[in-house]
């Protein structure tokens, strides 16, 4: 058994693997966002493990079994995140996160129960718009990034997530959990979109805005 | 102690917060503009005297705080952590003060010898806001300074406090304790690691820890590459941070940003006081932008502006250009009158079709350029700018570009070269870089002449279609290629869209007169030489062996012409005098038709293009002329916006994207016809 951290980067090197046949530290660096130094000490931990070989020049490589454990975790992740994204009507990059986290503590049956749901929901048309409009009726309150929003909306933010620069950049100019944000207006064809917060108005790409979650933020309270 | 006579003072800031201006208060004409070494980001550096002190002043691009973002950033950000500046003098927005202390916190943190100048103090009077400076100050351990730049208000005060921190060189500190645990037991615990590190010396133990905190890999890993024991204390250090960021339940990088607004938001709130609120520039910024951002009006005003723009700069512009025609063509006839005779026929045509025609082709482009200039620093300081790129973003973005390339592009038809130069205001490289090369596809006024001559001898009752459809195939073109350069040349990310739309503001008429003048200035300075040696040189092709008819078949130009002729056989234009006429061209592609009407001064233009263009062929050829290698002048300019390879680049990618379409265009025509 590895632990959970570990078992991410091995389904990362596995699929850095398959999209461009080798494998660098600064590709898994890029696409987990963790520290250069993590993972340098998790190569070091899966290479004890006789997962992963280790090259010269920050290259690394998967052993056979790393290949074949590599290869059950990333198809469980898929699935798994196909399950969240197309049944349970998550986002992409919502499903992705939450996938991460969720794949790990599957067991074979639960796994091939979650994998026999989708198939059904997916064969079934129908039944999966049925699902929709239930869950829609429902209204859940929950945290969801600021591309979904409309203008005219005061929000607070809740969390910031995203690539460390774009991450980085938000934080310098003030966009921080707790942060209240209107929203002002979208440009002519829905994007870019214009937000004031502290004071000064900001404009980002729908893509940036799904890196800032927000809550609604009611006026009285 | 010895007495330190050149200091160098950096002026740091948030974007539009007028920097510039401040840069202009202080060192009046004593500046110098360059590149930052190795990157294209331009660098503005002045010199001026307080007292017995001479200091010299760097303009440092915007930042919003001291990590690395865009180039220009990292340029700001390495020279304030590295270059060890005497003093940095910020210059804040007094409207926005919690956003513009950021820098200021963390220049504090990285103990500099800092000054603030608090801006637009006439605004924030106006919005009945006070500010207690001295309060303030006092809090961060630093003098502040209020000021109005564009007025000059304050200028002398901020003087003397450059002056008086220089001379104690004091290094900022702020009053008290004011991080909460469980960071500052974090902090604390890192310093303790790193005190022993080789090199840390160079820097604050506390600013240090702080920014490894932030996640700030490059400062890290520099620190570490001379220590034998770099994966234990790195593993050290993710420990503690790992267990901070359980501690807090939040990442380290928001842990940091947040104690620092959380500590700026209360100092700012202590010394503030609002008292009447009377005019607010925020709610006439608000109204305006129901318009200029206005989800249907955005972008037909857009294009309005943008008109206007190119009225302005090419009609307007263009009287000048007359002028100065004019002038040159007098000048030419008064010397070929007053030296005819007296001198040699070499010299003289060296003189006149050389040397006057050379330096013509240069200051001629000056009005367009200057005019330019002037409304794209009225479009920049006004805060239109970053909203013509809000409303154009989508489009552009699908493209590949930024909103703002939209603005270079569309000069694009007025003048190759003002167009390159307005690429300027792009941040990305990535977004400048595949600006400047599809920019030569839009269809500049130089090459009209060349369509309407065409289009009327082979296109009669069909010209408007014909010149219309060279405009859509340079569109065509550039959009093409922006895609394909966006997915080849320059596969990295997207810089991604997060930019300040400043409040509106009346911009400083001398500030603009200023700025197109230096722009002007630099381009003449820069461009003018090597345009002038590269007309000389076709001077020289045209005019050898003495005693041929200047440019005639029997030239080195029209040697030449006949040599490479065959390679356009294929296109449908395989004679010598499009060779020719082609050649010329390189150097201003007018001078295609001017070539044209040389070659045939015996039996006339219309009946000695009748004689060796058929309709199809004359179209391949107008075709290749739109897209071909874009003028002498444009590459130079390439060449001093982002250096020798790209503009030798364009140069050769042009001519063979030119080649294959006209290639395609001829021979498919051909099975038709």
């Amino acid at each position: 058994m590895i632990s959970e951290s570990l078992e991410n980067y091995l389904r990362t090197i596995y699929e850095i693997k398959l999209k461009k046949g080798t494998v660098r530290i600064k590709d898994i660096t890029q696409s987990l966002d963790v520290r250069n130094s993590s993972v340098v000490s998790a190569m070091r931990k899966l290479g004890k493990r006789g997962l992963v070989k280790y090259f010269k020049y920050d290259h690394v490589d998967l052993t056979q079994d790393g290949l074949v454990i590599g290869s059950l975790l990333f198809e469980k992740h898929n699935t798994v995140k196909d399950f969240l994204e197309k049944v349970l009507n998550f986002s992409n990059s919502e499903s992705e996160e939450l996938a991460c986290g969720i794949e790990h503590h599957l067991n074979t049956k639960l796994f091939s129960r979650i994998e026999a749901l989708s198939e059904f929901f997916n064969s079934n048309e129908a039944l999966q718009k049925e699902l929709n409009d239930y869950m829609k009726s429902k209204k859940y309150e929950e945290s969801k990034t600021l591309d979904n929003f409309k203008p005219g909306e005061s929000l607070i933010v809740t969390r910031v997530a995203g690539k460390l620069i774009i991450k980085k950049r938000l934080l310098n100019m003030g966009v921080l959990p707790g942060t209240k944000i209107y929203i002002e207006r979208a440009a002519p064809f829905g994007d870019p979109i214009e937000i004031k917060i502290r004071g000064f108005r900001l404009s980002l790409r729908k893509d940036e805005a799904k890196s800032i979650f927000v809550e609604r933020f009611e006026v009285g309270a | 102690m010895e007495k330190k006579n050149n200091y160098i003072v950096a002026i740091a800031g948030n974007p539009n917060v007028g920097k510039t201006t401040l840069f202009n208060d202080l060192t009046g004409s004593n500046q110098k503009v360059g590149n930052w070494s190795g990157v294209t980001v331009e660098r503005k550096e002045g010199t001026m005297t307080i007292n017995d002190l001479s200091l010299k002043i760097i303009d440092l691009p915007g930042i919003y705080g001291l990590n690395a973002y865009s180039q220009d950033e990292i340029v700001a950000r390495n020279f304030l952590i590295h270059n060890n500046p005497d003093l940095v003098v910020v210059i804040v927005d007094s409207t926005n003060l919690e956003r513009n202390l950021y820098l200021v916190l963390e220049l504090i943190e990285l103990e500099k010898n800092v000054v603030v100048a608090l801006n637009m103090i006439d605004e924030l009077e106006e919005m009945g806001i006070d500010i207690d400076e001295k309060g303030l100050g006092n809090q961060l351990g630093i003098d502040m300074v209020p000021i109005c730049a564009s007025k000059r208000i304050g200028i002398d005060s901020l003087k003397e406090k450059i002056y008086a921190n220089l001379k104690i060189s004091k290094t900022a500190r702020i009053n008290g304790n004011f991080l909460k645990s469980p960071l500052k037991e974090t902090i604390e615990e890192i310093e303790e690691i790193l005190k022993n590190l080789p090199g840390s010396e160079k820097y604050p133990l506390k600013w240090l820890a702080t920014k490894i905190i932030e996640r700030e890999e490059d400062i890290l890993n520099e620190l570490l590459s001379k220590s034998y024991l770099k994966n234990e204390i790195q593993i050290k250090i993710d420990q503690l941070i790992n267990n901070l960021e359980k501690k807090s339940k939040e990442e380290s990088t928001v842990i940091i940003a947040d104690y620092r607004y959380a500590y700026l938001h209360g100092i700012v709130k202590e010394f503030t006081k609002h008292h009447h609120k009377s005019i607010n520039r925020r709610d006439l910024t608000d109204k305006l932008d129901t318009f200029f951002t206005n989800r249907w009006l955005g972008i037909p005003i857009f294009f309005i502006i943008l008109w206007l723009t190119f009225q302005l700069t090419f009609f307007v512009g263009d009287i000048f250009v007359n002028y100065l025609e004019e002038f040159i063509t007098f000048l030419n006839t008064s010397v070929t009158m007053s030296l005819s005779g007296n001198v040699s026929d070499v010299f003289l045509s060296f003189l006149t079709n050389g040397v006057i025609g050379g330096v013509g082709s240069v200051i001629t482009f000056l009005p367009n350029i200057f005019m330019l200039f002037f409304i794209i620093a009225i479009l920049e300081s006004s805060g239109y700018m970053s909203r013509g790129a809000f409303v154009m973003d989508k489009i552009m973005h699908n493209m590949g570009l930024h909103g703002k390339s939209f603005i270079p592009l569309f000069m694009g038809f007025g003048c190759t070269v003002p167009a390159i130069m307005a690429s300027r205001t792009l941040n990305s490289k990535k977004d400048r870089y595949i600006t400047i090369l599809v920019t030569p596809f839009m269809s500049c006024s130089a090459r009209l002449p060349i369509y309407i001559l065409f289009a009327s001898i082979f296109f009669p009752g069909h010209q408007g279609t014909v010149i219309i459809s060279m405009y859509f195939i340079g569109i065509a073109v550039a959009i093409i290629m922006g895609k394909i350069f966006k997915s080849t040349l320059f596969n990295e990310e997207t810089a991604p869209l997060v930019m300040e739309l400043p409040p509106y503001r009346l911009p400083s008429i001398k500030y603009i007169f200023k700025d197109a003048f230096d722009n002007s200035w630099s381009f003449l300075k820069r461009a003018g030489t090597v345009i002038f040696i590269g007309v000389i040189i076709i001077w020289c092709l045209a005019f050898l062996p003495a005693g041929v008819e200047f440019g005639s078949e029997y030239s080195a130009a029209g040697y030449l012409g006949k040599a490479i002729s065959p390679i356009f056989t294929p296109l449908g234009f395989g004679n010598w005098q499009s060779s020719v006429s082609l050649l010329f061209g390189a150097s201003a592609k007018e001078i295609v038709v001017g070539t044209m009407g040389t070659l045939f001064s015996n039996e006339g233009v219309v009946e000695g293009l009748k004689s060796i263009f058929t309709p199809l062929s004359a179209y391949s050829f107008i075709v290749f002329t739109l897209l071909y290698v874009p003028c002498f002048g444009s590459l130079i300019t390439i060449k001093k916006e982002i250096g020798l390879k790209w503009s030798l680049f364009t140069a050769f990618y042009t001519t063979t994207v030119a080649y294959i379409i006209s290639l395609l265009i001829y021979q498919i025509g051909s099975l038709i016809i």
